[in-house]
C-alpha cells in the first residue's frame, strides 16, 4: 500500500513534467578539486523557488531575488547547506567557508570552499538539499578532478556517494 | 593583411610523403560510420504521404472529425456531464472495421496503471502532508463513466475500454470517403489541478469557496488514423501529449449564471449571457487595438464572489479546423480583451483571471499574448484563428487551440518577485505560442515531445527577446529580457552531465530522464544554432517558414521538419540532426598545438628519414622545398623572423620564375595549428586569430572540415603578423562542454567560482 502511494507522487509528480516547462526538483553541485591550491572549490546551483520555501521554514517573510534581508538570508542559508550539503575527506566530515552566493536568472549560485590536504585519499559528498520538501528531488554531483570528470545522482534513496581522489 | 588561406603550392613536398601511408596488414573492415553520412538509417522512407522534400505528398490524406456537444458544470458537485455527435471522415484509403478515441480522464481512475508507472523512491524523509496522502486518504476517482454509445438512429453500439482507449466496433467497415455519425454520453469527477498537479481540472479558493475551473481533454476523442502509425492508440501515461485530429466544434456549456467563461471558438450568442453593460464592453473591445478594455472588471467579479447563483446560463461556441477544444470557467474572473492587426486579419488577445492575478496579470498578460502573436506570425504564418486566451491558472501552464492556461501568482500582499514576473510572461508567450505548435502544425505529441516543444520554446525565445525590446519598462536595467533557454551556453550543464541520465531528442517524452531539458531547452538550443552560426538567419528564417507553411493544419513527422529544413536552404543538415537530435554527443572542440614554421631547401631529419623510409632518392625526386617546423632540430629562430622563405634558394627562383617579388610578397610568418575534437559532435570550427599588433580576425572553418577526420584538423595561416593568441568560439556559440581547451597559449577558463572568489576579493 505504502509503495502504492509512494507511487502515485511520484507519478503526479510527472505530469508537472509533463506539460509546462518550468520545474523539475533537481540541484546541481559542482565540486572541483584543485591539488594543486589544496583547494574543493565548489558551486551549488538551486533553483530559487526552492531555497525561498526551505529558508520560509524557518523564516516565513524572508523573500529572494530582491532579497528581504540579506545578512539573515546568508546565515540561514549557510546554516541549511551545512546541514543538507556534508563533506567527508579520508572519513573525516570537514566544515566549508560559505563564500557568497549570487542569481543567475532564476538560480541561485551558492560558493563554497574546503581546504583539503594534497595527501587526502577519498571523499565522500551527500547532499541532502530539499529532500524534507519535495520527495522527487535530485541533487546531481558533477565531479572534476584535473581531465577525470564523474557525474552522480543523488536521491532520497541515495544520498551520499564516495569518490577515490588516486 | 595577407593571409594565403591556400598554402598547398608552397609545401611541395609535404603532401606527397603523408599521402604514403604505412604498410599493408590485413585490417578489419567496417560500414559507413562517418558523420557526414545522409541519414537513411534513421529516416522513415519517403513515399507519396511524405515526400523526399518534406512536403506533403501527392496523396497526402487526413481524416476529418466533427463534434456537437453539450456541456453541464455542477460546481457545487465539481462533476462535468457530456453528450457529444461526432461525425467522422474517412478520407484514408483503408477500411476501418473500428474506430479508436481517447479517454484521458482515465488517467485518474483510482486503479489507472499510470500509477504504477514508476519505481518508488525508497525515501528516507517524508512530510506529515505527505504521510497523510500516502497511507490515510482514499485515492481520487477521476475516470470516465461512460453512459452510452450510440449510433445517428439511437441504437446501442458496441464499445471496449482498454485503459485510456477506447475501441468502437462499427456494424460494417468503414469505407474510403464514407461518414460515420454517433453519439457518447458520459460524466466524471473533476479534479483538483492545484492538489493533484493535474493539466485541467478547478482551484478552489479557499477564502470565498470558489472554484476556477480550467478543464481539458474532458470528452471522448478521436485518435489520429494515418499513414505512419494506423491508429495512434499509445496509452496516455501522463508525459506524451495529444496527438488529434482537426474537425469543426459547436459546444454549449451550461454553468452558473454568475460565471464568466473563454473557450476555444468563437461566442456565438454574447448576448444572452452577458450583462448589457458587458455586452457593450465585450462590443468595445472589438475595435481597442491600443489597449485592452475590460469587460470585467476587478470590483465586479469580486462583488459576485459571495453571490454563488443557481441560476444556468449556456455559452454557446463554434469554432471551425481546430484540433480539440478546452474552456475555462469561474465567477471570480476578470476578463480583458484587445485587438491585434495580423497580416489582414483581426485577432482578438485575451487575458481571464481571478483577482489573485493582479496587480501582475493587468500589466502584462495581455501584452506577453499580442507579442506572441506579432512574433510568431513572422517567422511562421498569420495566425489564422479569432483570438488567443491567456487563463490565469496556479502552478501550471498548458495549451490548447485558441486557450491557454498559466501561472505567475503574486503574494498575498500584491508584490511579486522579477522570476515570478518573468516566468508569467514566459509562460504566456510559451502555452500562446503553442497555438502554431502543435495546434495548426499539427506534429504528433503522444510521440514526439520535441516537435511542438522544441519548436515552440525557440520561437519563445525570439519572441521574449522581442517582448523586452516592444516593453522596455518590463525589463527595467537589464540589457535584454532574461530568457532562460535558447542561449547555446546554458544547455552545456545538461549536455555535459552523466550519460546515464540523458536520451537523444529522438526519444518518446515517456522514456527521457529530464523532460524539460530534453524536449524544450535542447532542441531549442539547437535550432538557435543553426539559426545563428550554422545556416544565417535569413536562409534558416525561409526554411523554417517553409517547414510552417507547409504544415498548416496538417500531421507533419520529424523527418518532414528534417527534410523541408535541408530542401528549402541547400545545405545538408544530415550531420547535424543525427549529432543533435539522434545522439546525445556533445560538443568539445580544442586547439591542441601552434607551431611556426619555414622553408628550406635542405630537408631536416624527419623528412630524411621519410624519404629513406619509403625508398625515394632525393636526387632522383623533382625540385623540392622542406618544412622546418619548431620540433625540428634543424629549426633555426633566426630564420622564422628574417622571412619564412630566405633559407630556399629553390622556392625564392620559382616565385621569381612566375613574377612574383619574392621578398616582399611572401607572409613572414606560416604557422600550423591543429585542432583537436574530443566531443562527438561535428561542428563548424569558429577561430580568433590575435596577432602582436593587437589585430584580430575571425574565421570560420565549414564543418565539413571534419568529414575525413573526425578527431583532429590542421590549418595553415600565412601572415605578415606574429600570431600570439588562438581563441575557439570566442562568443560561445556552438555549447562546447569544455572551455579548458578553446585557447592557445593554453588557459583554462575561469570556473563561476574563480570568478566569484576575485570578485568578492576586490
Amino acid at each position: 500500500m505504502s509503495l502504492f502511494y509512494s507511487a502515485l507522487l511520484l507519478f503526479l509528480s510527472q505530469f508537472f513534467f509533463g506539460n509546462e516547462d518550468h520545474k523539475f526538483y533537481v540541484s546541481t553541485t559542482t565540486i572541483e578539486y584543485k591539488v594543486a591550491n589544496q583547494s574543493l572549490q565548489i558551486t551549488s546551483q538551486m533553483f530559487i523557488d526552492d531555497v525561498e520555501l526551505l529558508l520560509q521554514q524557518s523564516e516565513a517573510q524572508l523573500r529572494l531575488d530582491p532579497d528581504s534581508d540579506i545578512q539573515k538570508i546568508d546565515k540561514l542559508l549557510e546554516s541549511k547547506l551545512n546541514n543538507a550539503l556534508r563533506i567527508q575527506i579520508d572519513q573525516q566530515w570537514v566544515k566549508y567557508t560559505y563564500l557568497g552566493r549570487e542569481y543567475k536568472n532564476d538560480i541561485l549560485q551558492c560558493y563554497l570552499e574546503i581546504k583539503i590536504p594534497q595527501s587526502s585519499k577519498t571523499l565522500s559528498i551527500q547532499n541532502k538539499i530539499f529532500f524534507t520538501l519535495f520527495e522527487e528531488q535530485q541533487n546531481i554531483i558533477h565531479f572534476k578532478n584535473g581531465n577525470n570528470r564523474k557525474s552522480f545522482l543523488l536521491h532520497a534513496g541515495e544520498d551520499l556517494v564516495k569518490i577515490s581522489l588516486n | 593583411m595577407k593571409i594565403m588561406k591556400n598554402s598547398r603550392g608552397a609545401i611541395l613536398a609535404l603532401g606527397l610523403l603523408i599521402s604514403l601511408g604505412t604498410a599493408a596488414q590485413v585490417q578489419q573492415g567496417h560500414t559507413n560510420q562517418n558523420k557526414f553520412r545522409q541519414l537513411y538509417d534513421q529516416f522513415a522512407d519517403p513515399n507519396k504521404y511524405h515526400n523526399a522534400s518534406g512536403a506533403p505528398g501527392v496523396e497526402y490524406y487526413q481524416q476529418k472529425v466533427d463534434y456537437v456537444m453539450d456541456i453541464e458544470l455542477d460546481d457545487q458537485n465539481s462533476k462535468l456531464y457530456g453528450m457529444e455527435t461526432i461525425t467522422y471522415t474517412n478520407n484514408s484509403p483503408d477500411q476501418l472495421p473500428y474506430l479508436w478515441l481517447q479517454l484521458d480522464q482515465n488517467i485518474r481512475k483510482k486503479d489507472a496503471p499510470a500509477l504504477e508507472k514508476n519505481s518508488s523512491a525508497k525515501s528516507v524523509t517524508q512530510r506529515p502532508s505527505s504521510f497523510v496522502s500516502n497511507h490515510m486518504e482514499e485515492n481520487f476517482d477521476g475516470g470516465f463513466n461512460i453512459d452510452w454509445v450510440r449510433n445517428a438512429q439511437g441504437k446501442p453500439l458496441p464499445f471496449k475500454i482498454n485503459q485510456t482507449m477506447m475501441r468502437i466496433d462499427l456494424p460494417k467497415a468503414l469505407a474510403p470517403g464514407e461518414v460515420f455519425k454517433f453519439n457518447i454520453k458520459w460524466w466524471y469527477n473533476i479534479n483538483n489541478h492545484v492538489k493533484g498537479r493535474g493539466r485541467s481540472g478547478y482551484e478552489l479558493f479557499e477564502k470565498d469557496g470558489n472554484k476556477a475551473y480550467v478543464i481539458a481533454q474532458f470528452f471522448p476523442r478521436l485518435c489520429v488514423y494515418n499513414d505512419v502509425e494506423g491508429w495512434q492508440n499509445y496509452q496516455f501515461w501522463g508525459n506524451g501529449e495529444f496527438a488529434l485530429e482537426f474537425g469543426d466544434y459547436e459546444v454549449n456549456i451550461t454553468v452558473p449564471s454568475d460565471h464568466i467563461m473563454e473557450a476555444t471558438g468563437s461566442l456565438q450568442n454574447p448576448k444572452e449571457v452577458l450583462t448589457r453593460e458587458e455586452y457593450n464592453r465585450f462590443q468595445t473591445s472589438a475595435n481597442s487595438y491600443n489597449k485592452p478594455v475590460l469587460i470585467v472588471n476587478q470590483k465586479e467579479a469580486t462583488a459576485k464572489e459571495a453571490a454563488f447563483s443557481k441560476k444556468k446560463s449556456t455559452w454557446k461556441y463554434y469554432a471551425k479546423n481546430v484540433r480539440d477544444f478546452g474552456f475555462a470557467t469561474s465567477r471570480k474572473f476578470i476578463w480583458e480583451r484587445q485587438a491585434v492587426k495580423v497580416g489582414d486579419q483581426k485577432v482578438m488577445a485575451v487575458s481571464l483571471y481571478p483577482k489573485e492575478g493582479n496587480p501582475l496579470w493587468e500589466e502584462y498578460s495581455t501584452k506577453a499574448v499580442v507579442q506572441t502573436l506579432k512574433t510568431y506570425s513572422k517567422f511562421t504564418f498569420d495566425y489564422p484563428y479569432p483570438k488567443a486566451v491567456s487563463v490565469h491558472a496556479k502552478n501550471q501552464g498548458m495549451e490548447y487551440p485558441m486557450i491557454c492556461w498559466n501561472y505567475g501568482r503574486p503574494e498575498e500582499d500584491g508584490t511579486y518577485s522579477n522570476r515570478t514576473k518573468f516566468g508569467m510572461i514566459s509562460v504566456i508567450i510559451h502555452e500562446v505560442g503553442h497555438n502554431y505548435f502543435p495546434m495548426i502544425v499539427n506534429s504528433d505529441e503522444r510521440q514526439w515531445g520535441w516537435m511542438d516543444e522544441g519548436l515552440d520554446t525557440f520561437v519563445q525565445y525570439l519572441t521574449e527577446q522581442d517582448f523586452g525590446i516592444s516593453y522596455p519598462k518590463s525589463i527595467g536595467a537589464l540589457e535584454k529580457y532574461p530568457s532562460r533557454r535558447g542561449d547555446p551556453k546554458k544547455i552545456v550543464q545538461y549536455m555535459a552531465g552523466d550519460q546515464d541520465f540523458i536520451s537523444p531528442i529522438m526519444s518518446n517524452p515517456e522514456n527521457v530522464y529530464q523532460l524539460g531539458a530534453n524536449a524544450y531547452a535542447k532542441p531549442a538550443t539547437a535550432l538557435n544554432i543553426l539559426r545563428e552560426t550554422v545556416m544565417g538567419r535569413e536562409t534558416f528564417d525561409h526554411a523554417f517558414k517553409t517547414y510552417a507553411q507547409r504544415w498548416m493544419f496538417k500531421h507533419p513527422t520529424p523527418e518532414d521538419f528534417f527534410r523541408t529544413m535541408e530542401d528549402a536552404s541547400a545545405i545538408d543538415l544530415d550531420w547535424f540532426w543525427r549529432g543533435w537530435f539522434y545522439t546525445t554527443d556533445v560538443v568539445d572542440i580544442g586547439v591542441k598545438s601552434v607551431k611556426r614554421y619555414y622553408f628550406s631547401d635542405i630537408p631536416d631529419q624527419t623528412s630524411k628519414e621519410r624519404l629513406k623510409a619509403f625508398g625515394y632518392d632525393l636526387n632522383a625526386l623533382p625540385e623540392m622545398v622542406f618544412k622546418i617546423d619548431e620540433d625540428s632540430e634543424s629549426f633555426d629562430p633566426k630564420q622564422v623572423v628574417a622571412s619564412a622563405i630566405q633559407g630556399s634558394q629553390i622556392l625564392k627562383d620559382h616565385l621569381q620564375k612566375e613574377g612574383y617579388d619574392a621578398e616582399a610578397e611572401t607572409p613572414k610568418f606560416f604557422y600550423e595549428i591543429e585542432f583537436e575534437k574530443p566531443g562527438g559532435l561535428v561542428m563548424p570550427l569558429i577561430v580568433e586569430y590575435s596577432y602582436a599588433d593587437g589585430t584580430t580576425e575571425r574565421v570560420t572553418y565549414p564543418v565539413q572540415l571534419w568529414r575525413k577526420n573526425d578527431a583532429k584538423v590542421t590549418k595553415v595561416i600565412a601572415s605578415n603578423k606574429e600570431l600570439v593568441g588562438v581563441t575557439i568560439d570566442p562568443d560561445l556559440e556552438t555549447a562546447d562542454v569544455n572551455l579548458d581547451n578553446n585557447n592557445w597559449p593554453r588557459q583554462e577558463a575561469p570556473s563561476d567560482f574563480e570568478k566569484f572568489k576575485e570578485k568578492i576579493k576586490g
